[in-house]
């Protein structure tokens, strides 16, 4: 065990001072920039549909939702029943350079489940003509509905919660330097009514 | 001196000495020094820009592309597939602009990758296969296999007000060209009195119908 002569002398050596005054400076500055105080969580802001929200790379404007039995532009398949939520979003490329909606659109808009977790559409299709969802061009406002298979459990509710991601432009990005758009954190949520259309046998 | 004592001081840390501060100082403003002058990624990885003006035949690194005409409309009639026999109309939150082209590949087989770049740099890549859906036309992610030309279009989604000095870009492969690859870049001499041309002989519907 250390005696009292020892516990000076590493007191005066001027390497444990050193340390100690960085320690002291790194616990003072903490204190100063409220590093000790209780951590607050800003709430999302919350919007209707029908709100623009720009978020870095995407700039998404969700439109309607509802519940329906067939994909939009399908069919009923009798062979194997199932429910889709859709949810039908303008969206815009705001970065320099066209991508693939199936990037980050399905990344970042996404449903809540009821037990706040993400959850990302299967499929996403062109409003116009029912097609798969292809590149997303810059400066381009694009009607996209995104699908969401249900589960064969699935009840009803006449709203749904869905949230928006922020995706900024990180000059170095990756190791080697390259530049990347990088998702964020939740920046925006939607609470949507959303129409049950199970009853129809023709898609909207 | 006891055993004990001589196995701390075996342990101790070192003495402090300035000159150790300075050796640290010297080597925290050589690794400032050589970062500031390392070269970006993007310098690093940027590709060989090759111009070229006008229609006609151009040439990069494992291709040739012959660029014959172009045009725009505001959307296609297109013959529907056996999953929707109907024919349709493909539209387009912009214009669409076709390329009509006749590529090469030299040495190798693969793909000519096309995109068009706006004068405020945006770019805007080729649509996919499916986009117009025209077997044997549309030339995105069309393999060439040397000796043997394919003819055919690229066609692009644009707002109708960028089309103004728009310049094709051309590239070996689907991914953007590696560092030192060839990026040859084409400008259409579309000035404004061109891109209103352009515009006013933009058909509301063109028939790619067969």
């Amino acid at each position: 065990m250390a005696n009292k002569d020892e516990l000076v002398q590493t007191a005066r050596n001027p390497w444990w001072q050193g340390a100690a005054a960085v320690a002291l400076v790194a616990v003072v500055a903490t204190a100063a920039l409220g590093g000790f105080g209780q951590a607050k969580s800003k709430p999302l802001p919350e919007y209707k549909a029908g709100h623009r929200y720009q978020g870095g790379a995407l700039a998404v404007t969700p439109l309607r939702a509802w519940v329906a039995r067939y994909k939009p532009g399908g069919r009923i398949d009798a062979f194997n029943p199932k429910s889709y939520l859709v949810l039908q979003v303008e969206v815009e490329n705001r970065t320099p350079r066209s991508f693939s909606a199936f990037g980050y659109p399905q990344q970042d808009l996404i449903l809540v489940s009821s037990k706040r977790e993400p959850i990302q559409s299967d499929l996403l299709m062109r409003s116009d003509d029912h097609s798969v969802a292809g590149d997303l061009h810059p400066r381009l406002k694009q009607r996209i509905d995104l699908v969401w298979t249900l589960p064969k459990n699935y009840v009803y509710t006449p709203q749904a919660t869905f949230g928006v991601f922020a995706r900024a432009y990180k000059a170095k990005a990756y190791l080697n330097d390259e530049g990347a758009w990088v998702q964020g954190k939740p920046a925006a949520k939607y609470t949507m009514a959303v129409q049950d259309l199970r009853d129809r046998a023709v898609a909207p | 001196m006891s055993a004990p004592a001589a196995a701390r001081t075996a342990w101790r840390l070192p003495r402090w000495r300035w000159r150790d501060a300075l050796w640290i100082l010297l080597a925290l403003i050589a690794v400032v020094a050589l970062r500031k002058g390392e070269s970006s990624y993007e310098q690093r990885d940027t590709p060989l820009v090759q111009h070229a003006q006008g229609l006609g035949r151009v040439e990069g690194r494992n291709f040739a592309v012959d660029v014959t005409g172009f045009k725009a409309a505001h959307a296609y009639l297109l013959k529907g597939d056996y999953s929707h026999p109907e024919d349709y109309l493909l539209r387009t939150p912009g214009v669409w602009l076709s390329v009509v082209a006749k590529v090469e590949a030299r040495d190798q087989s693969g793909y000519v990758g096309a995109q068009l770049l706006t004068r405020d740099g945006l770019t805007y890549v080729a649509s996919s296969q499916d986009r117009p859906k025209l077997k044997g036309i549309n030339l995105r992610e069309r393999v060439v296999v040397p000796g043997l030309p394919e003819s055919g279009a690229w066609f692009f989604e644009v707002p109708a007000d960028r089309l103004q000095g728009a310049h094709l870009q051309f590239y070996w492969g689907n991914g953007l060209p590696r560092g030192g690859d060839s990026l040859v870049d084409v400008d259409l001499g579309i000035d404004a009195a061109r891109a209103r041309k352009l515009m006013a002989e933009a058909k509301p519907v063109l028939d790619l119908r067969p």
